[in-house]
Formats: structure tokens, C-alpha cells, sequence
């Protein structure tokens, strides 16, 4: 296989093997062995002693979990600057993210022996608390990652993403045209659709599916009740004006359901990656100060 | 008169703008969104009849629009409008501009009606990238990530450091504290905003000088004060203990040596490299952790490496690296050598000297006639006197332990006795006294008992001593020898009687006391021989006598003969200190009756700064007491 793919070939060319299950799950085997090493150390060092555990971070096992934890969490970042570049086979990106999650996920019980279970308001607990968020994130992303493109297709369907949008268009075209012989409060419920539409809105309402007060929506009930007191002519103006912009909520349901699914393939980043970040400033922070105040 | 109306439309993709013109004939041409008006504008929010225009003379215009609809004119929303073509004015109707300018003849206006929004196409690039990706919509990613990296490096570590290094410790703001991994010990606690006290130097651990800046061991009365003086103005509540070292620095650092992989030497070297040095006070006395990691009391009692493992690394093979020491090894409780009893003398003021490290046998406690096992008899005389004397006495009829032994004030153990205190209730020193009515002797001083024996008998009129008056500048002792030369051979021998075993007054100190008597046989001059009692026997332990289930026998019944066995003590010199096997009965025995092994830990017993002050032990503030019936 290896020496296919050195041929520029698909090297997993029969079957798809995602970056969780890669090598026979062969980052997972690393992550258990290690944390099973680290707790039969830990539990070694500090059993006949009672698990006195404190400044347990400071002691040589402590020094140890600690560097091994610290040296992990760095390695965990170049992902970052990885992703850039193009290897295949054992270091293949699939590899890297493999290794990424599962290494990532051994720090759960490597830092927290590490800690000895102090925890207080200090730089410290700061710096535990922000890998729990980058991890719990992480774990987040995993899960869309897995889960989450098929479900972005279903909801396509055999549409483009411009097509959708497309659509829309044409129809506020078509709704602004017809509402032409409208009168004034009529024209400015239908301007409602046109003018106040939600189309994705911001990262909460993408997130939650909520729209509440989307023009169309209100447009939809306003005409509803002008129906009933339209003349003859204007109603059936109004009927079609409805029909569209029953059409132009069924596609804006579909676009946003669409994007929801594309925000939480997102949204995780934007805690991963910031959190990271200050994950490395308070471990720098951390690491400075214990040595600081020996 | 007429108007032109020319309608300019942007193409969808660019390009050449399409203009249309028509003509309107007349002087008045009606705006809307109705397909009747003559300039129709296609957009809701204008009325289907909005407003008219209406030449009203040579190249003026006027505009007014119907109901309650408005338009834009000169920038500001209006309902009508008047004005000159030449002026080229430009009109807004909603989405719509209608700009207003001369044609070729002067009865003719033009009007170009352009819309707003043309050209706009949702379906862009941009805007389907704004739709369907997160990225333009919320912040920049890279750039939150880099300033909150910055931000909490900057508060988590420039500012403290900051802080430190330009010695602004003072201030009421102390960003160091962030590096806190938890609050001080209470003793420590005035220190919390305080780093620099102990943390002296940046990257260099803390060192005991630190700690002996103010827990200097006899630093003598003057540095005292000051230490106290300046301890008290950082904000401490009382001055700091000062600390008495287990060992000398050179017997602690050659007595240990452990066997983990973590006391490797190559351990040790990058302990030293990193500037953390073994076997410092804070090896032990780890800080901010609370109460709980401060070794002072009980607190650490629970633990069992303390307890055992701490002590045994180096006192499980302490022969083999000091060949030198008295000390025995002991491996754990199992294996813990017997008592020897660390005798010290009585010397002054009933305070104990423990200077001398002495460890041989007996005989130990001299100087008085005594015996427990007679005291102890539920039969006898002794146990008749305790009733008629109303002291104490056990179930069993016997004199009570508590008769004579009183609780200290530490309550641990017993006040060191005292004869006027525990012992003259029964062991009177009453004599017959001038006139035959009762008088006492002193007790203590020899020379007071006998001037009280001869004043007694002086005024009796067997002597003359009485009349010999004291002259000026000579004191009674002087007088007293002269006239010991004078006296009557009946004097001599009731004193004499006082510590022979023979005569009136049935040898009333020679009782108890054992005295060497004077070769000449009509001399007083009686040696007392001095007494010797030990009130701690085995000082490097702590042994508590308050412990309840310490005055217990083997019933669950108080027994202080439990331990004690005062039935085989015969003499002072037959020391009734029990031996470990008394106490292996409950501690680390769990076969006990009540089925617990008490615990064996060496802190039970002992303790490190001061062997005979175990940190498990309890701290009191009030005597005890014992129960009745002991």
C-alpha cells in the first residue's frame, strides 16, 4: 500500500478509514498507554504515602506529568501550521489528526494527576480551566466532524448553495412585481418579506434556529389577515402574493437549516482556536511562575 | 406644455445602461405604483397614486403628493415641492431618483427616473460566502486568538513579574497573588500579600535562612524581642514559634538516604540544579495548602506517610549510616525497641533537666521510703487513714492514684509531687507545740525544723536558750550554733529522735526521708538525703494520660494498676513504667477485646521538632481531670 501511494496513487483507495478509527485506532492505543502508565505511577508514588497530594505538581513525578503534558499541549498547536503542508503515509494529515485527538484527549488524565486535584483562583487552575475548554471544544468539533457532513448534503439536496439562494431571489422579484397593484398597508405587508427577512442571521440565531420577527413570516400572517377583507381583484393577488412567499419560507428554512449545520462545523474553531491560544499563554504563565516563586 | 420622461434601467450584468423616453402631454403628470400613473415606479412602499407635477409657469415646477404621502427634496422629506428646472433638482421617491431638468424647448421639462438599487445581486461571490460561511460574520479568528494569548500573558505574567522586580510590594494591589496555588497556613496567613517575605529571589527556592528569620531556635532574650517586635509589625497575631531542629544539618543530611527512584542521587543533583535543595523546611512544611499541609498538630495525623514512612527512612537502618548514635533502629511499631527511660533530675524549682542524654538502668528515683504496693492496699493502714482522712479511695477500698498524682495543666500528664501538697494530709508533721497546743513542723529545710523543735522546747523551760538575747549585727544562725553547744541533752534528743528510728516522736522524718547522721552523738547536724524524682520518664514520647481509653483497664473499667504495676513496687527505685508490650496490647494490635487495632503510627507518640510532642496529640488549653475511682 505504502509503496502505491509513493505513486502518487490512493493509498486507502478501498475503503474510506476516517481519522478516528486511522491505523487500527493506533494514537488511541498511545493515549491509553500512556494515561495507564501515568496512573499506575501516580498511584505508585503517592499510595504508601496516602495520596498527600499536595504541591504534588512539584514533586518529580509531578515535573514529569507536567512536562510530558506541556510538551503534548505544544505539539497539539502545530496542527495548526501541519494542516498547511502536505505529507502522506504514517504523518499524512489523517495521521496527524488522529494523534491531534487522541493525544489531546490523554491530557485529560495527564494534567489532572499533574494538578494532584488543587485547584483555586490562580494562573494555575486558569491554565486547566482553558484545556478543558480547548478540549471539551475539540471533542465538539470531533463529533461535527464525524456526524455532521452527511447531514450538510441531506439538507442540500441536489441543490447548490447558490441555487438556494438564487431562488430566494427570484422569488422577492416575483413577490414585488405581483404586489405592484397592491394598496399602501397591503404593499407594506408585502414589503415586509422583502425588506426584513432574516435570511441566516447572527451567530445565535444561526446556531438555534430561532427567527423570530423574520419579515416573511410576518408578511405571511399580515396578508393572511387582509385576505379576509380584500376585494375579489386584490384577492386573488393576494393568493399568489401567499403562495410565494410560502415558497420563499420553505427555501429560507432550508437554507438556514443548511447553514446551522455548517455554523457548528464552525462555531467550535472559534472556541478551539482562541482558547488555545490563551491555553499557551497561562502554561507559559504557569510554568514561569512556579520557577519564579520556587 | 408637456414633460419628458426618460427611464434609465442598469443591466442585470453591467453594461450600457437602457434609456427609454415617452412624452406626456399637459401640464400635470401623476406619480405612482399604479400602472395609470405616468411615471410609474414599481416599488411598494410608494402609493399606487403617490403625487402629481404640474408646470406652473415658464420653466417651474410644482410637486405635490396626495394624502398623506411624502418625497424627498433638497434632503428633506416633504409633502410638496416647488422649484426652477434650470435649478436641476433632484427628487427622491423612495428607491427612485426623478432628476428634473430643462428640455429643448422651454415648455418642456425632462424628468430621468433612475432607480436606487440597481445592479444589486444577492447571489454574489461575497455575499454567498457571507450566507453560508461563519468567518466574515463573526470576529477574526487569528486575531482574538493572538489578543487573548497576549492578554493573559500579559496579567497572568509581565505584570507580576513587573511587580517584582520594580518593588512595588506595598502597593495595595498585589498581581503576584495569582501565582497563589492556594492560602497561606493560618500562622501564616498576615503574609498572604506578602510574597517577597519568603520568596526573597526570584528563581531560587526558599531557603531556611527564610524561615530562621524569624523561627530562629534560642536566638536569646534581646533578638527575641526584635524578632517578636518585627513579626508583630508585619501583621502577625502573636510572635513565631521558634523551631528546635530534629538533628544538627550534618547528622539529618548524613542519616538520609532513601531508597526510591525519586531520592536517587541524580534525583538530588537536579533537585539542586533547579535550585530546590533537599532536607530545607519546606521540604516538609508546605505552604499554601490551607491548614492541611502546615505540619503543626493534629492535622496531619491521618495520613500514613508522615507516620510511618518519613521516620523509617531514616531510622529503620539509622546505625548503619550513624554508627555513632544511642538511638535504636526501629523498623515500623512492630519491631520498636523497649522503653529506656531518659532519666532527669529534679533541680530547681520542680522544673526538669533533660540536658543529660543518659539511658541506663535504674535504680532511678532515691531519696524516700516508699512504697506504691503499701500505699495501694485496699488493706491496711493506709487505706484506713484515706478514710478517716477523707481522701479519695477505688471501689476496692484502697487509696485513690488521685490522692497524691494531680493532673498537669498541659494534660498530658501529672504535677511533679509535692509533700505538703500530696503527702502531709496523712504524713502529718504536727507536734506538740508550746503549751501542748498542736504546731507543725516545716517541711524542706532541716535547720527550720530544728530551730521550730528548739523554740518549742525552750519555752517548755528546759532550757535557757530563750534568754540569751541576739546583739546587734549577729544573726540567729550564729546565735543559733553558739547555743546548739549549750544545750540540754533532752533537746538534742528529741531532734535526734525526729531522724533516728528511735525515741518520743516515732522518728517523724525518718519516716519517708533517709538521712546520714552526724558521727558525734550529741550533735543535730543530719544530712538529708536528697530526693530524686522523675516526673517524665520517657520524654522523647508523649505519652497522654488523658486519652480515655488510657485510664481504662482490660474491662473497660478505670485502671490506672492496668499499666502500672503498683502491686510489685516495693520501693522509689522500682520505676513502674510500663513497657511497649503494655501498650502493644491495644496499638497495632488487631486482636484487641474491642476488636480495633489502636492506631501505631510514629506521630501517635512521637514528633519531629520535639520528640515528646506528637503532632497527633490533641492541643489543650485546660488541665484534665481525672475520673473518680483511679
Amino acid at each position: 500500500m505504502a509503496d502505491r501511494s509513493s505513486y502518487g496513487e490512493r493509498a486507502d483507495i478501498a475503503y474510506h478509514e476516517t481519522f478516528l478509527l486511522h491505523g487500527r485506532l493506533r494514537w488511541m492505543k498511545v493515549a491509553i498507554i500512556l494515561n495507564v502508565a501515568a496512573i499506575a505511577t501516580f498511584w505508585w508514588a503517592n499510595a504508601p504515602a496516602g495520596f498527600r497530594l499536595q504541591h504534588s505538581g512539584g514533586t518529580p513525578l509531578g515535573y514529569t506529568l507536567g512536562t510530558i503534558g506541556a510538551l503534548i499541549m505544544v505539539w497539539l498547536t502545530m496542527i495548526g501550521i501541519r494542516k498547511r503542508a502536505m505529507t502522506s503515509g504514517h504523518w499524512s494529515l489523517k495521521a496527524w489528526v488522529s494523534a491531534h485527538v487522541y493525544l489531546g484527549l490523554s491530557l485529560i488524565v495527564l494534567v489532572t494527576l499533574h494538578t494532584g486535584f488543587n485547584f483555586g483562583w490562580n494562573i494555575h487552575t486558569l491554565a486547566y480551566a482553558l484545556m478543558w475548554a480547548v478540549i471539551v471544544s475539540g471533542i465538539v468539533g470531533v463529533f461535527g466532524y464525524v456526524y455532521l457532513p452527511v447531514r450538510l448534503s441531506d439538507v442540500r439536496g441536489d441543490m447548490t448553495k447558490r441555487q438556494m439562494l438564487e431562488i430566494i431571489r427570484s422569488l422577492d422579484g416575483r413577490i414585488s412585481d405581483a404586489a405592484q397593484p397592491l394598496d399602501r398597508s397591503q404593499a407594506a405587508a408585502v414589503q415586509l418579506s422583502l425588506d426584513k427577512t432574516i435570511l441566516v442571521g447572527g451567530l445565535f440565531q444561526r446556531l438555534t434556529g430561532l427567527y423570530f420577527g423574520c419579515g416573511n413570516r410576518r408578511a405571511i400572517r399580515r396578508l393572511r389577515r387582509m385576505r379576509r377583507k380584500a376585494s375579489d381583484a386584490q384577492g386573488a393577488v393576494l393568493d399568489r402574493i401567499a403562495g410565494m412567499l410560502a415558497r420563499k419560507q420553505e427555501m429560507l428554512k432550508k437554507v438556514r437549516r443548511y447553514v446551522r449545520v455548517r455554523t457548528y462545523l464552525e462555531a467550535w474553531l472559534y472556541v478551539h482556536v482562541p482558547m488555545t491560544f490563551a491555553l499557551l499563554a497561562a502554561l507559559t504563565a504557569h510554568i514561569v511562575s512556579v520557577f519564579f516563586f520556587l | 406644455m408637456s414633460f419628458t420622461i426618460h427611464r434609465v434601467t442598469q443591466r442585470a450584468h453591467g453594461g450600457e445602461p437602457i434609456q427609454r423616453s415617452k412624452r406626456v402631454e399637459g401640464d400635470v403628470a401623476s406619480i405612482g405604483r399604479g400602472t395609470d400613473c405616468d411615471i410609474q415606479l414599481p416599488d411598494l412602499t410608494i402609493g399606487l397614486h403617490h403625487a402629481d407635477m404640474r408646470i406652473t409657469g415658464r420653466g417651474e415646477v410644482a410637486v405635490e403628493a396626495l394624502g398623506d404621502y411624502t418625497f424627498e427634496a433638497h434632503g428633506t422629506v416633504v409633502r410638496r415641492a416647488k422649484f426652477r428646472v434650470a435649478d436641476r433638482p433632484k427628487l427622491v421617491f423612495a428607491s427612485y431618483l426623478l432628476a428634473f431638468g430643462p428640455e429643448t424647448t422651454q415648455d418642456e421639462v425632462a424628468v430621468t427616473v433612475t432607480h436606487a438599487s440597481d445592479g444589486g445581486e444577492i447571489a454574489d461571490q461575497s455575499s454567498e460566502r457571507k450566507v453560508f460561511s461563519l468567518a466574515p460574520n463573526a470576529f477574526g479568528l487569528r486575531r482574538a486568538a493572538w489578543l487573548l494569548g497576549l492578554l493573559v500573558l500579559a496579567i497572568g505574567l509581565a505584570v507580576p513579574v513587573a511587580f517584582h522586580f520594580l518593588n512595588l510590594n506595598a502597593s495595595s494591589v498585589a498581581p503576584q497573588e495569582q501565582w497563589s496555588p492556594g492560602p497561606l497556613s493560618q500562622g501564616h496567613s498576615f503574609l498572604q500579600h506578602n510574597c517577597e517575605a519568603c520568596h526573597a529571589k526570584a528563581f531560587h527556592a526558599i531557603l531556611d535562612a527564610a524561615c530562621l528569620a524569624c523561627h530562629q531556635n534560642k536566638p536569646g532574650a534581646k533578638a527575641s524581642t526584635a524578632i517578636a517586635v518585627r513579626v508583630l509589625g508585619m501583621g502577625s497575631l502573636f510572635p513565631p514559634d521558634p523551631a528546635q531542629d530534629h538533628a544538627a544539618q550534618n547528622l539529618l543530611s548524613r542519616a538520609t538516604g532513601g531508597a526510591g527512584v525519586f531520592e536517587h542521587p541524580a534525583v538530588a543533583n537536579l533537585s539542586n540544579f533547579m535550585n530546590r535543595p533537599g532536607q530545607r523546611c519546606i521540604s516538609c512544611h508546605t505552604d499554601h495548602v490551607g491548614n492541611d499541609g502546615h505540619r503543626m498538630a493534629a492535622t496531619q495525623a491521618t495520613t500514613a506517610e508522615t507516620l510511618t514512612t518519613d521516620c523509617t527512612s531514616c531510622h529503620a537502618a539509622l546505625k548503619s549510616r550513624l554508627p555513632d548514635t544511642a538511638v535504636l533502629d526501629v523498623v515500623d511499631w512492630g519491631q520498636h525497641p523497649d522503653f529506656r527511660l531518659l532519666m532527669a533530675s529534679l533541680v530547681a524549682r520542680g522544673r526538669p533537666n533533660f540536658d543529660r542524654d543518659s539511658m541506663t538502668d535504674g535504680p532511678f528515683d532515691k531519696g524516700l521510703k516508699f512504697s506504691h504496693r503499701t500505699h495501694l492496699s485496699p488493706t491496711g493502714d493506709v487505706a484506713r487513714e484515706a478514710l478517716e482522712n477523707s481522701k479519695p479511695v477505688a471501689p476496692d477500698g484502697r487509696l485513690s492514684c488521685s490522692a497524691c498524682h494531680q493532673p498537669d495543666m498541659e494534660g498530658r500528664g501529672f504535677l511533679p509531687i509535692e509533700m505538703t501538697k500530696d503527702c502531709s494530709a496523712c504524713h502529718s508533721l504536727r507536734i506538740r507545740g508550746i503549751d501542748g497546743r498542736p504546731d507543725t513542723l516545716p517541711h524542706g529545710d532541716i535547720a527550720k525544723a530544728i530551730a521550730k523543735m528548739r523554740s518549742i522546747n525552750n519555752v517548755d523551760g528546759d532550757t535557757g536558750l530563750r534568754t540569751t538575747r541576739l546583739r546587734p549585727g549577729t544573726s540567729e544562725e550564729t546565735s543559733t550554733d553558739q547555743s546548739l553547744t549549750s544545750m540540754t541533752s533532752t533537746v538534742t534528743r528529741k531532734i535526734r529522735a525526729l531522724f533516728t528510728n528511735a525515741g518520743a516522736t516515732k522518728g517523724l522524718c525518718y519516716g519517708c526521708h533517709a538521712f546520714v547522721a552526724p558521727k558525734d552523738p550529741d550533735s543535730v547536724e543530719f544530712k538529708v538525703v536528697r530526693v530524686q524524682l522523675t516526673n517524665r520518664y520517657l520524654p522523647r514520647s508523649g505519652f497522654d494520660h488523658s486519652v480515655p481509653a488510657h485510664l481504662l483497664n482490660a474491662n473497660g473499667k478505670p485502671g490506672c494498676v492496668q499499666c502500672h504495676a503498683t502491686n510489685s513496687s516495693e520501693s522509689l527505685s522500682n520505676v513502674i513504667i510500663p513497657g511497649i508490650s503494655q501498650c502493644k496490647l491495644c496499638h497495632g494490635n488487631a486482636t484487641a477485646p474491642w476488636g480495633e487495632a489502636a492506631a501505631s503510627n510514629c506521630t501517635e507518640c512521637h514528633g519531629y521538632h520535639n520528640t515528646g510532642d506528637p503532632p497527633a496529640r490533641e492541643i489543650y488549653e485546660r488541665p484534665w481531670r481525672l475520673p473518680p475511682g483511679l
